[in-house]
């Protein structure tokens, strides 16, 4: 009798707590925003020929990059930093609301030979999880694993 | 629910401590982990000294207990991308604390300091006004026990506080310097790192245009 009753009172609270998130999450919207533009756009990208565009071209175009990180030995590179909005979300519930935005790290990797030349463009997108740090190693290993 | 309460309020009050003493400076010397990567060479012992002076007196610049009461500094490197990020310093006694030492332990490479005013306002628009503060490049190189980064001479604003007590308002950023205290710093590291025994002294220099990052170059 004793177990048929915690058993009860077990399965209602977990209907209730089943509604009350229902509830709670309907009151939440969450807008996906695709039409928001990078800072530098593919057709910018796509005017760097690896082997080819120099540093200085690419100063002019892009102008002076965020950081440059210097890899040890002669290789530097340019990194390009910037923040997409990917949506934004909104929270409401009796007479009060609150929203924010949802955004993603973004970054473009330009980087250098010994002859000031373009060896290889990256773009990247950094995970919540990882440092930025691991990020820049990350891009530019990607092609190597 | 007397039995539920009591269980909830332990761990309550032990989280509610927690966020309280997150915010404290520390008098500490580096954790058994930071030691073996100092041993290893993969991080060194930064000393820094900031000293205030405002209408011709020195202004303690570590003498609250919660660090949103003194000072703010921020740090970023490879890590970060160059992101400052707030890090309360640590101190290694009461006397260099009052004397305005503070220590990191950070790897090598490039590292930027930042420094502003107490927080007068929320935590989000202090963290973002560290991004227009003055930047200050640390550059710690490899397999260096102890490196002192200089000493920051700041002239600053006072203001009264409303039930007594002086503040700091502003700084007077132009006449910001680093002061070279080589001997002072050294008798420190003497005094608590005696087993660390590569000392050097590689002043800050004020840092304008894009954020330079050097991979840490670990020495296996």
């Amino acid at each position: 009798m004793a177990f048929s009753m915690k058993k009860t009172s077990a399965n209602l609270i977990h209907k209730i707590f089943l509604i009350l998130s229902i509830l709670f999450l309907s009151a939440c919207i969450v807008i996906p925003t695709p039409w928001t533009d990078d800072k530098i756009s593919k057709e910018k990208i796509s005017l760097i020929t690896p082997g080819q565009t120099t540093k200085d071209e690419v100063l002019v175009k892009f102008d002076e990059p965020d950081v440059i990180w210097e890899r040890g030995g002669q290789e530097q590179v340019f990194v390009y930093k910037w923040e997409r909005l990917r949506a934004i979300w909104i929270l409401a519930g009796g007479y009060n609301a609150t929203g924010g935005t949802l955004n993603t790290d973004e970054a473009l990797l330009i980087l250098f030979d010994e002859t000031d030349h373009v060896k290889m463009i990256k773009r990247g997108t950094k995970s919540g999880f990882e440092s930025y740090g691991d990020f820049l190693n990350r891009c530019l290993n990607e092609d190597k694993e | 629910m007397t039995k539920t309460a009591h269980r909830l309020l332990y761990p309550t009050i032990f989280v509610i401590l927690v966020i309280m003493l997150s915010g404290c400076t520390t008098t500490v010397l580096p954790s058994a982990k930071d030691y073996e990567l100092l041993n290893s060479g993969k991080r060194s012992v930064v000393l820094i000294r900031i000293i205030c002076e405002g209408e011709g007196e020195f202004y303690e610049v570590f003498r609250h207990a919660v660090s949103d009461d003194n000072i703010g500094l921020a740090l970023g490197g490879f890590e970060t991308g160059g992101k400052l990020r707030q890090k309360i310093p640590a101190h290694l006694s009461s006397q260099t604390r009052k004397d305005g030492w503070l220590y990191y332990v950070l790897e090598p490479g490039f590292h930027y300091l930042a420094v502003q005013p107490p927080r007068r306002t929320d935590v989000w628009s202090y963290e973002n006004s560290f991004n227009s503060a003055l930047l200050w490049r640390l550059d710690i190189p490899p397999q260096t026990g102890i490196v002192y980064a200089g000493t920051l001479h700041i002239p600053i604003i006072k203001q009264k506080m409303l039930f007594g007590g002086l503040s700091i308002k502003s700084f007077i950023k132009d006449s910001i310097v680093v002061l070279d205290d080589e001997d002072a710093a050294r008798k420190i590291a003497t005094d608590f790192f005696p087993e660390l025994e590569a000392f050097k002294t590689i002043l800050m220099v004020k840092h304008d245009g894009p954020i330079i990052l050097k991979t840490p170059q670990i020495v296996e």
